[in-house]
């Protein structure tokens, strides 16, 4: 079934477009303004792909954050350094999306609809995977208060699934720089969420 | 480990990458080592190294893979701070989410309490019914929606308030592409796509009707059902969400309004009061979609905010200006170019009142009845359509042969008084052919030709034939002929007809006899008689007549003029041509091969056919290939004059000659305008040669001629006529004598004549910059957007800016363009960025730009010569005084194996080349070499017909004189080299201006100095001269003279281009900056 609202008109994509690429001029706060819009439809991806049918399909961050991308801007157009200024967009979108869901989960485990549900292992297991994502936010919170690149690095190529290269080139780094930051990263986190 | 403060955290991080770099077994020593007593410090490292090497907790993979089983489950979820969705809406049981806009989100649901089984699509609104006016307005408005029933409207269904307090509405639930992706999809040619969009109109009109006005037209919102049926959605959807506040609700939603503000009326923009003008703003942006597949508002950098004041601001595109097939444009001439533009004024008062006015137009052109908007067309766009309509009747002359869809008509009854001459309209009818016998033949080319022919007389309206034939058709076959032709004539609002028939002469010759009819009273007029030996020689005999009759001005030119066999090549050739004079050379190209393919002998149409060949337009970035099909095409031309008429012959080899520069031009040239005085392409190629020769009065003369003779088409906004030409070049010969302000009344005389030429804007600007105009110059360029490409005005503005000295400016803006340009479109942008370069002093830089074009043009030779980016790099090496290397580039620049070029042309590369050679041996101190440079660059000079490199064998001779100390006779020799004035300004000029300030005649150095500095034609005349060197000169030569004023100027330019120089020029930037400061302090002593 053809789905009007995820399939733009083709003047809404070049509108798009030519608004990532004055982002590029205008700065952060022109980026800011692509925010809503690119969670938005990542979203709308997303929720497609992953939620319609029940059952989980198996399909990667990349591969979303990649079909929002030629979904929305005409890529001829788009050079790398706007696209990796979406790529960061769309990592911090993800992000937020998949926080949400988590939060969602919990709250509705506590208190809402779930309520009336029996909890099997699934179940459990699916709760646990909330709370994992909720703590490991939090503890990128506090990570990005004292080193922002290494929090940058973990929502890049965590919650947008970008691999070391387009990573680097988002934050103009090396290769070397990303792996470094990677497992450094990590391993703070890994002992942030040991104690929350 | 929350104990530790952030700032330690740094530290610590430190220590474990200091950890990490070392292998695994040295690790806990080293932490051991640097922290010392600092246990606390040590403990952290040491962990955090730890969970480096096992970061069991932090998930594996990717994040949406692993948060995938908390996306599934029914219902859906959601993840803005909402709530997740109801489970039922009313009586409706939602399935799943089909998606989500700015206001809330959309689910497919269905009825399931057995009554219906209809799906529907539910909206949930964001906003919450907290607001007890809101929600009362709510439900008002509500009700008013669900009365809009239309078959083309998703209807309304119903709308309530969920248990968790948020606004829904159920909607129809339409499965269907967006109308714009529908039609493109589908290849819909223009009549189904006018049908489809008069039914989206019937929708809007339905709701207009009940006072809803949608407010978010956009193909968004207009699906195309399977079945090919439009719907309409989210009518009115905005107002009704509106909140009580006084913000428009364009500015309090989010999201889906803004990103298309192509479809907001200014108005909207405004946020002023929305009425169903506003809907038909939308209509008439999408319809221009349809058409053109284009939006009309382009400005030249499109974000959201110039796009908004694009539409605030500029005028629309008109749709037949945007397509390229001369079929397309045709198709959208006229009627449909002032139906959208009507809907696209800015003023709602002026547009259609509402979306009903719209379809009822676009009907009526349809029907082929005239069109509402033809009379309510603004006045600005007249003149542009009354050139169109021109043209197309030209071209309409044959569309009869085939049938070709509605012409335009040309009639502006309602604008003219009743009585002038130029309120005859006039139609072309039915002309018998008696010549085969007595049973009638029509003699419909003949009619066509008449049409043609007398629609180039000033001051007369002619219907086209096409549109007769038309109107003809349409009045029926049971009426007879004459009669038919009668009524059509009527429909078509002419006020005359010309009827007649074509007798046989027992000598051979043809007779035409004409009547001019008056179509209000059937009243003949006039009537005349013509022979001729063949149709021809009757259409031109019979035009002089009718025109005369009339008491007109005799068109220029003529039908019998062009030798072809086929009627139809003529078509193409007359279309050709308009696209020619209009600058549109692509179009021209396509029509001109056109012609050639239907009579492979056509020679004017090769002659054309050269003229519009991509080299001409594509020059800084062509390739040796466009320079092949260009020689080839001229050769065609030369080889097909033999056989055409001697003043088409005489055309063709003037053309020729000119551009290959060879000798013989001006004699063919002379021939043509002496034995062919009408013919205003003589006078132009004589006055051309004549300046290139460097006889300036004589070629004044004769550019004023051209002009004279063609203001008429020049008027009309042909950009490549005769005129055009001929005022560029007057304005160059009045700058070339020093006499600036006739140079201005040139220039100014241009833009009153074609005020939205970009030529004649440029030339405007250079010659206020060249008096030091310069804020007048920069606000010219600020004013009303003229025709042409956004880099061309890029390009202006570069100049300008260069001139004025904002070298920085330039360069900023430049850089940014070269950024946005694709492939080889930036080379116009690269040449003059380094020219910025090379003034500011930033050798460097400039080498790097001039070795990228090189690449970027590979090493193909451009222009089939040397390729101007090696000359760049050479000059830019000599600039840094690389001597030897420049002179040895120099040398291999004229040594390039220039393939299938006319000698002229290679000879005139050569000479240029081989005297900067010279130049930068001289600069070495090395002239063994200078003595036969000068003899071969003599040798060279002789074969090209351009005055400077004849002379310039002087200028190296100048430079061996130099050497050898006599300076009296080598400022003879350099002024004999620049005795014929012309705009190449170049190191002749610097070494003389030299010589002079040694030989203590400041004076004429500033002479000779003076017009290099006001930079003409800067792209050209920078190649072997900054202009920050020429100022640097003046200002010696001032100083010298004892004006410290205009020194102080020249050394403030000076220090001021040199700013951010390489190193190399850092002593004589201060020099410069402290000559003008000292000058500047004794000036404030002295008062």
């Amino acid at each position: 079934m053809p789905d009007p609202d995820i399939a733009p008109s083709a003047d809404d994509q070049a509108g798009l477009t030519q608004r990532l690429l004055d982002a590029r001029d205008g700065g952060a706060a022109a980026l800011d303004a692509l925010f809503p819009i690119v969670y938005e439809r990542l979203h709308r991806i997303a929720h497609a792909h992953l939620g319609r049918d029940g059952e989980g399909r198996t399909i990667s961050t990349t591969a979303l954050v990649h079909e929002a991308y030629l979904k929305l801007f005409d890529a001829a157009r788009v050079e790398w350094q706007d696209r990796s200024h979406f790529l960061s967009l769309a990592s911090r979108a993800m992000r937020q999306i998949l926080i949400d869901y988590a939060r969602r989960h919990g709250a509705a485990r506590r208190g809402g609809e779930l309520q009336q549900v029996d909890l099997d292992a699934v179940q459990i297991a699916v709760a646990e995977r909330a709370d994992t994502l909720v703590s490991l936010d939090a503890a990128l919170v506090r990570l990005a208060a004292f080193s922002p690149r290494l929090a940058k690095v973990v929502e890049l190529r965590f919650f947008g699934g970008l691999t070391e290269e387009e990573t680097a080139q988002v934050l103009l780094v090396t290769d070397r720089t990303v792996r470094r930051d990677w497992i450094k990263a990590r391993g703070w986190l890994h002992q942030e969420m040991q104690v929350s | 480990m929350a104990d530790i403060p952030q700032d330690r955290w740094t530290t610590i991080e430190a220590l474990v990458d200091q950890a990490l770099d070392r292998p695994a077994a040295e690790r806990a020593d080293f932490l051991r080592v640097a922290c010392g007593d600092d246990v606390t410090l040590r403990q952290a490292a040491e962990e955090w190294l730890a969970a480096c090497e096992n970061p069991s907790l932090f998930p594996d993979g990717q994040a949406a893979v692993f948060a995938a089983p908390l996306l599934s489950g029914s219902a859906g979820r959601f993840s803005d701070s909402e709530p997740p969705a109801p489970e039922r809406v009313g009586p409706y049981r939602i399935l799943h989410e089909l998606g989500r806009g700015g206001m809330g989100a959309v689910f497919l649901a269905e009825r399931d309490d057995g009554q219906l089984d209809r799906r529907v699509a539910v909206k949930v609104m964001r906003r919450g019914a907290d607001d007890a006016t809101l929600r009362r307005r709510f439900v008002d408005e509500r009700q008013i929606l669900a009365r809009l029933e239309h078959p083309h409207i998703a209807t309304l269904l119903d709308g309530g308030v969920t248990p968790d307090g948020r606004l829904y509405l159920v909607m129809q639930y339409v499965e269907g592409v967006p109308i714009d992706r529908y039609c493109d999809d589908l290849g819909l040619p223009v009549d189904a796509r006018l049908r489809i969009f008069v039914s989206v109109c019937g929708a809007v009109q339905h709701a207009h009707r009940n006072q809803v006005v949608h407010r978010d037209l956009k193909p968004g919102n207009i699906l195309v059902t399977p079945e090919g049926q439009p719907k309409l959605l989210d009518f009115g959807i905005a107002k009704l969400l509106q909140p009580a506040s006084s913000l428009s609700p364009e500015l309090t939603r989010t999201g889906e309004r803004l990103l298309t503000p192509e479809y907001a009326s200014p108005e909207q923009i405004r946020g002023e009061a929305v009425t169903p003008a506003s809907d038909v703003h939308a209509l008439g942006v999408l319809l221009h979609r349809l058409l053109t597949g284009q939006r009309p508002f382009r400005r030249q950098a499109l974000s959201s905010h110039d796009l908004e004041r694009a539409i605030l601001e500029d005028d629309p595109t008109q749709p037949s200006d945007v397509v390229t097939a001369p079929g397309e444009r045709r198709r959208l001439l006229g009627d449909l170019d002032a139906i959208v533009l009507t809907a696209l004024r800015k003023d709602p008062s002026q547009r259609y009142a509402d979306a009903g006015q719209l379809a009822d137009d676009i009907e009526r052109h349809l029907d082929g009845r005239p069109v509402r908007a033809r009379g309510r067309a603004p006045a600005y766009r007249l003149r542009a359509v009354l050139r169109q309509h021109r043209g197309l009747v030209n071209a309409g002359a044959v569309g009869a042969l085939v049938g070709a869809a509605a012409l335009a008509l040309w009639s502006w009854p309602s604008r003219v008084p009743a009585d002038s001459a130029a309120s005859v309209v006039l139609a072309i009818g039915r002309i018998a052919d008696y010549r085969d016998g007595p049973d009638v033949q029509s003699a419909a080319p003949l009619v066509d030709m008449l049409a043609t022919n007398l629609a180039r007389a000033q001051g007369l309206s002619v219907v086209s034939a096409g549109r007769m034939y038309d109107l003809v058709a349409q009045v029926g076959s049971e009426v007879a002929a004459e009669e038919a032709t009668f009524r059509a004539a009527r429909n078509a609002g002419a006020t005359q007809l010309l009827t007649g028939a074509i007798h046989a002469l027992p000598s051979g010759e043809v007779r035409l006899d004409l009547q001019r009819v008056d179509v209000a009273s059937g009243t003949i007029l006039g009537a005349q008689s013509a022979l001729g030996a063949d149709l021809y020689g009757l259409a031109d005999s019979a035009t002089s007549h009718v025109v005369a009759d009339l008491g007109l001005a005799a068109p220029v030119g003529s039908i019998a003029d062009v030798t072809t066999r086929s009627l139809a090549a003529y078509r193409h050739y007359t279309e050709g041509l308009q696209h020619f004079s209009a600058g549109r050379l692509a179009a021209a190209d396509t029509a001109f091969g056109a012609a050639l393919r239907e009579d492979s002998t056509f020679a004017m149409a090769a002659l054309y056919h050269a003229r519009s060949s991509g080299y001409q337009w594509r020059y800084a970035s062509a390739t040796t290939a466009d320079r092949a099909e260009f020689e080839g095409r001229y050769a065609r031309a030369q080889r097909l004059a033999g056989k055409a008429s001697d003043r088409e012959r005489l055309m063709i080899r003037a053309y020729y000659e000119t551009y290959h520069l060879s000798p013989a031009a001006m004699a063919v040239a002379e021939t043509l305008a002496v034995r062919y005085p009408r013919e205003i392409d003589g006078h132009l190629m004589l006055g051309i040669n004549q300046a290139m020769q460097g006889d300036l009065q004589p070629a004044i003369a004769r550019y004023s001629l051209v002009l004279e003779m063609d203001s008429a088409s020049m008027r009309l906004g042909a950009d490549r006529c005769a005129g055009c030409v001929a005022i560029n070049s007057l304005v160059e010969a009045a700058v070339l004598m020093d006499s600036l302000p006739r140079a201005e009344r040139y220039a100014r005389l241009w833009l009153e004549l074609q005020p939205s030429s970009l030529g004649a804007r440029g030339n405007l600007v250079q010659v206020l910059d060249a008096q030091g105009r310069f804020s007048e110059a920069a606000m010219l360029l600020r004013s009303a957007p003229v025709a042409g490409t956004a880099q061309d005005s890029v390009i202006e503005l570069a100049k300008h800016l260069i001139r004025a000295g904002e070298l920085p400016v330039a360069d900023t803006l430049l850089d940014t363009w070269i950024r946005r340009a694709r492939g080889r479109t930036g080379t116009p942008l690269l040449f003059l960025r380094a020219v910025v370069l090379r003034n500011q002093g930033r050798l460097q830089d400039a080498l790097v730009v001039a070795r990228h074009l090189r690449t970027a043009s590979g090493d193909r030779a451009v222009g089939g010569a040397a390729p101007p980016s090696a000359m760049l790099q050479a000059q830019t090496l000599f600039d840094m005084g690389r001597m030897r290397a420049a002179s040895a580039l120099f040398d291999s620049i004229s040594r390039w194996p220039a393939t299938g070029q006319p000698p002229s042309v290679q000879a005139t590369f050569r000479v240029l080349a081989l005297s900067m050679s010279a130049a930068s041996l001289h600069a070495a101190g090395d002239t063994g070499r200078l003595a036969a440079l000068a003899d071969t660059v003599e040798r060279d000079g002789r074969r090209v017909l351009l005055s400077r490199p004849q002379d310039q064998h002087h200028f190296v001779r100048g430079l061996l004189l130099e050497m050898r100390g006599n300076g009296t006779a080598a400022i003879d020799a350099f002024r004999s080299a620049l005795k014929h004035v012309t705009i190449d300004f170049g190191r002749a000029n610097m070494e003389l201006a030299g010589l002079y300030l040694q030989e203590n005649r400041p004076g004429d150095a500033i002479a000779t100095l003076r017009p290099a500095s006001r930079g003409w034609f800067i792209e050209t005349t920078n190649l072997h001269l900054t202009l920050t060197e020429v100022h640097e000169r003046l200002a010696q030569a001032h100083e010298r003279a004892g004006a410290p004023d205009s020194a102080a100027a020249h050394w403030t330019w000076v220090a001021r281009s040199w700013q951010s120089s390489d190193a190399g020029f850092r002593e004589r930037r201060q020099h410069a900056a402290a000559r003008a400061a000292a000058i500047a302090d004794s000036a404030r002593v002295a008062r």
